[in-house]
């Protein structure tokens, strides 16, 4: 891949800047003010206290889980946290938001200046700046297709604690924007502070894109609003990039908006007249106080931060030797990697990569499973890669005990006994297959002490083939060098 | 700073009241008298004066992460003008 | 039978531990009493029947020895509480018919005491007025009638205007209020009773329809200074369902209130005499600071200098709140709703419709001191001048104990008055509004007449959770006063005993 993604228009090229503001919804039982659930579903306006609904004289409470779930994603972050911080209502009317506001942070958030480092696809790291991480409300939801002339409403979601996060304009490629929101959904989910799930809309993305050319300053931004997967971010910041890109060298000039993205159309639509100024009225919530925190808990809340991706990538290239792909695939979820950990202590951790990667990921993808539900734990498969190691089966025939652990459950060691797929040893039972493929292919074995070398491989083929894999490949070697060679 | 017929309508809009062309004179000179009397703080320097926003000196005081408000769907719905479902019903928002 | 329409609360909570007479009887006295007072339009809904039926369970406890402090003891509520199944309206067309299923946390600490709700009180709409004029409900009268002009129907003072109507005109023993910018002190002044409104925090505003939700601060109404700190001490909880409720204990205001305040030291602030105020007024002030001289404390003159400022600060803040708080009347979830094709149509006419004048006429000034280009130069400032107010206080509490001053500036005007001018309407909240910003605890006694026979009020303000040097101070002036002024509606009913 290119060193630096340009787009090429008519006037020479162009670079993008991108921001993203990513919606988190925290990981919570109840919501971030009020004691509903903030499961995901359930049926219309059953997980809705009296706040939620806005009804006259309920006040906010605040949630301390989902004000620690927001330190500890601060701290993974490497954010200033700040020990005060305040809660402003943001207003605008709108059907989904019950009290004509949103509770939300502004000029005082929970934490500023954070970083994220990408792992770029040409091996360089990246850092990217975090501006701000604030705790806010999400809105109620609105249906649509029920009827033609009426909008339905469910305050499920109203109330749900989320992390809104913005990142600095310091993306510079539809890729980079890709790689920032794997990163940080992969960090939330190592500490388990939100699930990451787009299509359940746990993480919803915002996306600040602007053009300019190199060395100038960067342009006009435009906002497209709530994506939902990773691949339309892609899509969206192309199309918005050069939609810009078309206005500015057509001499026009670039409004600051805000809009949607149309996957179906991949196309960028404005959201929001212009004439419709937004005035929020941001003010300090009268009904909470400000949000004082101690040192002594963001201290304890850093200590019990579990390993992040980064370190735990680079501590298992070094402990185990493994390569940076392999490593990528395995730090990919923190399961997964807690399972490969624990493999590669009781084997080879190379080999227990390659198997872990290929064969296990592979049957677990073909029967629609996750590693969570494997019917093989790390202890079964490492006893099946040490009688690899051992010498007492082959590697072909591990596969086949692969597929029968993979489909019953059973231990390695049974399957093979069962079925006597062990590596026999036996070398008069050998000697005696060797003997007769000898007299059975009689003019190779000429061709052979004639002078035509390569036939040995042939020899030993065929010897496998005939002790179905049971002959244990360096007893063969050994056997024809001193039958043929002698 | 005073206000005229055009901010008046603007904060009309932004707060969804209705100001109807023959009550506007009499709404904008009343804000008008308010607005003068607040006015009056420009006399005090208040440049080096810290803004109070809460007068209890409290901090936030933080409930523990359970759910309690289970079954409220009726105490939420049953003052609703219209319901369909468990559902709000409201006219149609055009997006 | 009138009997019972003269005893005090504490009184009435004597004779029914004593079982001298029983909740039944004191209950059906004031329904009947609500009844006859009907004109005064104090009450928006009346609870009868759960009224009666609160009394007999009242008695059956009572006839075992156990009860509350405040056992079958009716209680007007002001219908800003809500109350759970019974209609709660904050006074306007817009809650019109709404019903609370949850009860507010001062109601439910009354119910728990033993209380009797009576009925829900007259209120101007979402408390914002100073003349319970603006009710969707229609205007509260007053009990009270001037000598000058005894056919002219006078305001109760607002906005807990029912509340104040009810227990002046006999119609409840005690009432709840609530207070933002006077809003219990102004017409307990007016109509020649006591109202308290306690430090902010006191008292909880979980159920509260919300007005300003940094001032607002439900408190007692009631006859004597006796009768508020018993209501008080029961309204009075901290609250964990309320972030802004205070922890500290509420001391017992019954234990130091008799107490001599020998050594006390009372200030009193020049800059409340301002030079609007009239004669009168200024006359009675006077007399208040002699009576509490004789009684043995210590008089200081002090000055608050951004006294002045303190009415535009308030209706800066105040309105900036109202307007966010009352964003949520949207004809979406509950309450009126103006059917129209589309959503923003459907709003802006349920609104519109939905709220009276004055609340409209707030809820844009407020969302201008709010909107971006005046933010600094209105709400900002304002909250730098409740800065400044609150280091005047600060600066007077190191040298004095609590702060004499008028209630209001004259007494009761006619129902109609200062209706178009709403600034001259303001103005009433000139002396109790500095308390409010501040959230210091401040009571209003009842001391004397006006030229025209209306009742004039004196404000006590006592330090941050000092409550029990407000009563002490307030029931010396109520000793030293012996108001004992009766409007000529309840003289008659004392008559034909
Ligand atoms: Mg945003
Ligand atoms: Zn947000």
């Amino acid at each position: 891949m290119n060193e630096s993604y340009y787009i090429k228009g008519k006037t020479g090229l162009w670079e993008v800047a991108i921001g993203l503001e990513l919606h988190a919804r925290i990981i919570s039982k109840a919501k971030l003010f009020s004691g509903s659930a903030s499961t995901f579903g359930g049926d219309a306006n059953t997980q809705v206290s009296l706040l939620d609904a806005a009804m006259p004289g309920m006040l906010p409470v605040i949630n301390r889980k989902c004000v620690e779930q927001a330190l500890r994603t601060s701290l993974a972050l490497r954010a200033k946290i700040n020990l005060h911080s305040v809660f402003e209502r943001k207003h605008y009317f709108y059907a989904d938001l019950p009290h004509g506001y949103q509770i939300t942070q502004y000029k005082d958030p929970i934490a500023n200046d954070g970083e994220l480092l990408l792992d770029l696809p040409n091996g360089k790291i990246k850092s990217v700046k975090i501006e701000r991480l604030q705790l806010e409300q999400d809105a109620g939801k609105l249906l649509h297709e029920q009827n033609p002339y009426t909008t339905y409403l469910d305050l499920n979601r109203a109330g749900i604690a989320l992390m809104e996060i913005v990142s600095k304009p310091d993306l510079s490629s539809p890729e980079e924007a890709k790689l920032y929101v794997n990163k940080l959904r992969l960090i939330m989910r190592y500490i388990g502070t939100c699930d990451g799930n787009m299509q359940e809309g746990s993480l919803r993305v915002d996306v600040n894109v602007s053009v300019n050319k190199p060395g100038k300053p960067l342009g006009t931004y435009c906002e497209i609003k709530n994506i939902n997967s990773v691949r339309f971010i892609y899509q969206a910041i192309e199309q918005e990039a050069n939609r810009q890109i078309n206005i500015l060298e057509n001499g026009c000039q670039i409004y600051k908006e805000t809009c949607l993205f149309d996957p179906m159309k991949n196309k960028i639509q404005s959201m929001r007249s212009k004439e419709e100024a937004h005035d929020y009225r941001y003010f300090k919530d009268p009904d909470l106080p400000p949000l004082v925190l101690e040192q002594l808990l963001i201290d304890e809340l850093n200590n019990e931060l579990p390993e992040l991706p980064d370190a735990k990538k680079a501590r298992l290239m070094s402990e185990f030797n493994l390569s940076s792909y392999d490593v990528n695939i395995l730090v990919e979820d923190c399961t997964v990697a807690d399972w490969y950990e624990q493999l590669a202590k009781q084997s080879n951790p190379k080999i227990a990569a390659n198997w872990m990667i290929s064969e296990l990921f592979g049957a677990l993808n073909k029967a629609g499973k996750n590693l969570s539900d494997s019917p093989i734990s790390p202890k079964a498969l490492s006893e099946l890669l040490n009688m690899i190691e051992n010498g007492y089966i082959s590697g072909r025939i591990a596969k086949t005990v692969f597929a029968v652990m993979f489909k019953t459950g059973k231990s390695a060691i049974s399957i093979v006994k069962e079925k006597n797929l062990s590596q026999t040893l036996d070398h008069s039972i050998i000697e005696n297959i060797i003997d007769n493929i000898l007299i059975a292919h009689a003019s190779n074995v000429k061709k052979y002490k004639e002078g035509k070398h390569k036939l040995f491989s042939f020899f030993v083929g065929e010897a496998i083939k005939k002790s179905q894999g049971r002959a244990n490949p360096n007893v063969v070697n050994q056997l024809l060098r001193d039958k043929l060679d002698s | 700073m005073s206000i005229d017929n055009l901010t008046a309508r603007k904060l009309a809009n932004l707060a969804r009241i209705e100001i109807s062309e023959d009550q506007l004179k009499d709404v904008v000179e009343n804000l008008r008298t308010i607005i003068r009397l607040f006015d009056q703080l420009d006399e005090v320097d208040t440049l080096s004066v810290k803004p109070m926003t809460d007068i209890t000196g409290h901090f936030l005081s933080q409930r523990d992460d359970l759910v309690i408000d289970t079954d409220c769907q009726d105490k939420i719905i049953s003052n609703a003008p219209k319901v369909d479902h468990g559902f709000f019903v409201v006219p149609r928002i055009i997006d | 039978m009138n009997d019972f329409l003269n005893l005090s609360l504490a009184e009435a909570r004597t004779r029914l531990a004593a079982r001298d007479i029983s909740s039944t009887e004191l209950t059906k006295a004031y329904l009947d009493r609500i009844e006859a007072t009907a004109s005064l339009n104090a009450y928006i809904t009346i609870t009868h029947e759960q009224a009666m039926l609160g009394a007999a369970q009242s008695d059956a406890r009572l006839a075992k020895g156990e009860g509350g402090i405040l056992e079958g003891i009716g209680i007007a509520v002001k219908d800003l509480f809500c109350t759970n199944g019974v209609q709660t309206t904050a006074a306007s067309r817009i809650l019109d018919g709404f019903i609370p299923m949850y009860e507010s946390t001062v109601t439910t600490n009354l119910w728990n005491a033993g209380a009797i709700l009576l009925g829900k009180t007259n209120l101007d709409e979402f408390a914002m007025g100073s003349s319970n004029t603006t009710s969707y409900y229609g205007a509260v009268e007053s009990p009270w009638r001037s000598t000058d002009a005894p056919d002219k129907k006078l305001v109760p003072g607002g906005s807990s205007g029912g509340s104040a109507a009810a227990v002046a005109a006999r119609s409840a023993i005690a009432a709840i209020g609530t207070d933002t910018g006077g809003s219990i002190r102004q017409p307990a002044s007016f109509s020649g009773i006591v109202g308290m409104k306690p430090t902010y925090g006191r008292c909880s505003r979980w159920g509260i329809i919300a007005f300003a939700s940094s001032l607002d601060q439900a408190g007692p109404m009631t006859r004597t200074v006796e009768d508020a700190s018993i209501l008080l001490q029961v309204m009075a909880s901290y609250d964990p369902k309320d972030s802004t409720s205070a922890q500290a204990a509420m001391p017992n205001l019954l234990s130091d209130l008799n107490k001599s305040i020998k050594g006390m030291i009372i200030g009193v602030p020049i800059e409340y005499q301002i030079d609007s105020l009239p004669e009168e007024t200024s006359k009675i002030w006077k007399q208040g600071v002699n009576w509490l001289k004789s009684e043995g404390a210590d008089i200081v003159y002090i000055s608050m200098p951004h006294t002045k400022y303190a009415l535009a600060t308030y209706y800066i803040i105040a309105p900036a709140e109202a307007s966010s708080n009352l964003a949520r009347y949207d004809g979406v979830r509950y309450g009126l709703r103006i059917n129209e094709k589309n959503i923003t149509d459907m709003y802006t006419h349920t609104r519109t419709e939905g709220f009276g004048e004055e609340v409209k006429r707030r809820i844009l000034l407020g969302t201008y001191v709010l909107s971006s280009g005046y933010y600094d130069a209105y709400y900002l400032k304002a909250q730098k001048m409740r800065n400044l107010l609150y280091q005047d206080f600060n600066q007077a509490f190191e040298k004095v104990d609590t702060i004499l001053t008028p209630t209001t500036p004259s007494d009761a005007f006619e129902i109609g008055d200062n209706k178009d001018d709403p600034l001259k309407m303001y103005l009433q909240d000139v002396f109790t509004v500095p308390a409010s910003l501040v959230g210091l605890p401040s009571i209003s006694v009842p001391v004397g007449l006006s030229k025209r026979g209306l009742p004039i009020g004196l404000q006590v303000i006592g330090r941050m959770f000092d409550e029990n040097s407000v009563v002490r101070i307030g029931r010396t002036l109520e000793r030293a006063a012996q108001f004992k002024a009766m409007t000529a509606m309840v003289e008659d009913t004392t008559k034909d005993e």
